[in-house]
């Protein structure tokens, strides 16, 4: 199982602390036998009889930076998750696994998704996938060149997982939208296994009130490839974003690059950590993480937690994070071209998200984004 | 008849410390006319063009600017530069995600209204571009992200031609450039003034003056312009250094 960190030196290891954890609104043995009896898929049955032998040992991390120390999951439901389960596919899924934000919301959506697939991609694909309140889990074993756009609205409670195994030379891009509403709680778990000569773009658009755990693992085994990370994060009144980028590197010749922007009004705060994992071998390796943030209210703020964990020479890494109100120079640099005040403010911020509207804008989701900037751009 | 612009003995402090940077400035420009500064690292200049812009960064605490007659100094800047005043910036910013032709359009529509069509202002715009030898993807560009120094010159001056100010300010618009763009951007600045406009640039160096036909050369030290003259000034300042005024 993938380790988020692993902080091992001459064969002694550190002891890393772990979150209280809690029972209290958990599912119960019912729900599982629920579980159990609406997944028809034999193999299916199998995977989350497997997962449940950990699940219910495992309790809900009390989160002090989430302010999360209760849980309200929704009703079980079932509708399609791993309905074509085929014994090969098991036996791949059963070899890729991840601790993730924290362990408990990876086996609660391997045991009691609604909804949920194996794709196998070897052509050129495009898929949306739509979840609203749900727990899901997906697996991608892509060859070929997917696009991948996942549109998560968060009410109340969420919890996704997607695993992914990025195949030699294949082509991957991931946009993870994520609209939270005041109140609501979710978490979202990625982890991609990265082989030879692949490329991967991923972007992610966290916005809304809600509270937030997004968590994205890429493991660079082969060599030569490509991965390219952009966050954008726009929030209000008491938003929480707890976002944990991890890149490992293993391989050789890898590039890996970070690099998140958003804006925060009223109270919102996002906690933004970026995690270089460069191991022993892994030479000629460029890593980057870079985030920056505009703060559009005096009580809003960022806490940047940057880990460079370095065990080869030959390596070029860099972390650079910034706070701030929007620039003055530049809001009088526009003023000075007739825009008013607030027009410049608004211009600048929506200039930050504009690669990602535009980018949206084949797909015609930008509206998500920028219905997003009218409500917490001021 | 009216200046266009007239400053009457000028004092501004940095708001942020109320520390004294103009001490006293007077100055007149005429319509079409092309008023070089000069002066010192340090002495102010800069702060000069962005008091007259209304730049928050300063508080004016004694004496007036008029513009057409009329005072400005109470305006915010957008406001002044409606009036028809424009600066070019000697360190331009860089904002990501608005396109240069896109900023361009949307500023002249604010100054100029909406009488002329997207279209035509485009076709003005990528004409305009044939005479800076820059990149063909310039105009797409986010504005000044990425651009060389060179470039970011270059596109301060599109600006003010295409924006149609009546008084340009040009701060510093040569340092940096190299002798081809310096004479690109000079003859920029030449184009500009056949429609009437009128210049005040700010320089360390008379070479773009020599390029231009200039009416009057101010010498400015510690705040406030000491000494005027013709080009003949401008002359005596490369000859002999800024000691041959008093400070």
């Amino acid at each position: 199982m993938e380790k988020t960190l692993e902080l091992v030196l001459n064969n002694e290891k550190a002891v890393l602390s772990k979150p209280k954890e809690y029972f209290d609104g958990d599912y119960d043995e019912k729900v599982f036998v629920k579980a159990i009896n609406s997944m028809k898929n034999e193999f299916g049955k199998k995977y989350i009889m497997e997962k449940y032998g950990e699940y219910f040992k495992v309790g809900f991390p009390i989160w002090k930076r989430l302010k999360v120390n209760n849980i309200k999951l929704p009703e079980y439901k079932y509708e399609n998750y791993f309905e074509s389960l085929k014994k090969e596919d098991l036996e791949v899924i059963s070899k890729y696994d991840f601790e993730g934000s924290h362990r408990k919301f990876i086996l609660l959506s391997d045991v009691f998704s609604s909804k949920g697939g194996y794709y196998e991609i070897n052509d050129e694909r495009t898929i949306i996938n739509e979840y609203s309140d749900e727990i899901t889990n997906d697996f991608y074993k892509v060859s070929g060149n997917l696009t991948l756009i996942r549109i998560i609205m968060n009410k109340n409670f969420s919890d996704n997982t997607a695993r992914f195994i990025v195949e030699d030379g294949a082509n991957l891009n991931i946009y993870n939208l994520y609209l939270s509403n005041d109140n609501s709680f979710g978490v979202s778990n990625l982890f991609l296994w990265v082989k030879d000569n692949a490329n991967v773009k991923i972007r992610d658009f966290v916005s809304g009130e809600g509270k937030f755990a997004n968590y994205l693992g890429v493991k660079k085994l082969g060599k030569n490839s490509n991965v390219e990370i952009n966050p954008y994060f726009i929030g209000g009144k008491s938003a929480i974003f707890d976002l944990l980028y991890l890149l490992k590197f293993v391989g050789r010749e890898n590039i890996g690059k970070v690099k998140a922007i958003g804006a925060l009004s009223d109270e919102a705060k996002v906690v933004f950590r970026g995690i270089l994992d460069i191991k022993r071998g892994a030479k000629n390796v460029e890593a980057s993480e870079e985030e920056r943030c505009i703060l559009l209210s005096k009580d809003s703020k960022m806490e940047a937690i940057p880990s460079l964990l370095v065990d080869e020479n030959e390596i070029v890494a860099s972390h650079a994070a910034s706070s701030a109100p929007i620039d003055e120079d530049s809001i009088f640099y526009l003023m000075t071209r007739g825009f008013s005040e607030e027009e410049a403010k608004n211009s600048i911020i929506n200039g930050v998200f504009e690669p990602l509207i535009l980018e949206l804008s084949k797909y015609n989701l930008e509206g998500l984004v920028k219905s997003a900037l009218i409500k917490y751009s001021k | 008849m009216k200046k266009l612009l007239q400053i009457k003995d000028l004092h501004a402090v940095l708001t942020e410390d109320g520390t004294e940077i103009l001490k006293g400035v007077n100055l007149e420009i005429d319509v079409n006319e092309l008023h070089a500064i000069m002066g010192p690292n340090g002495s102010g200049k800069s702060t000069l063009a962005n008091v007259i812009m209304g730049n928050p960064k300063y508080k004016v605490t004694k004496g007036d600017i008029l513009f057409e007659g009329e005072s400005i100094i109470d305006l915010p800047t957008n406001e002044r530069a409606m009036k028809g005043i424009f600066m070019t910036f000697q360190h331009p910013f860089e904002i990501d995600g608005i396109k240069f032709s896109s900023f361009l359009i949307t500023a002249f529509r604010k100054l100029h209204g909406d009488d002329e069509s997207f279209s035509q202002l485009n076709s003005i715009l990528k004409e305009r571009v044939q005479n800076l030898a820059v990149s063909e993807d310039f105009l797409d560009r986010f504005l000044n992200v990425g651009f060389s120094g060179g470039e970011k010159k270059k596109a301060e001056i599109l600006q003010a031609y295409f924006l149609k100010p009546k008084l340009l300010i040009l701060d510093e618009i040569d340092s940096g450039l190299d002798v081809d763009a310096l004479r690109i951007v000079a003859n920029q600045i030449k184009e500009i003034r056949k429609r009437g406009t009128s210049v005040l640039i700010i320089t360390h160096y008379k070479r773009i003056l020599d390029y231009l036909d200039v009416d009057k050369v101010h010498i400015y030290v510690d705040g406030k312009i000491v000494k005027s003259g013709d080009i003949g000034l401008a002359n005596e300042v490369e000859e002999k250094g800024y000691a041959i005024v008093k400070r």
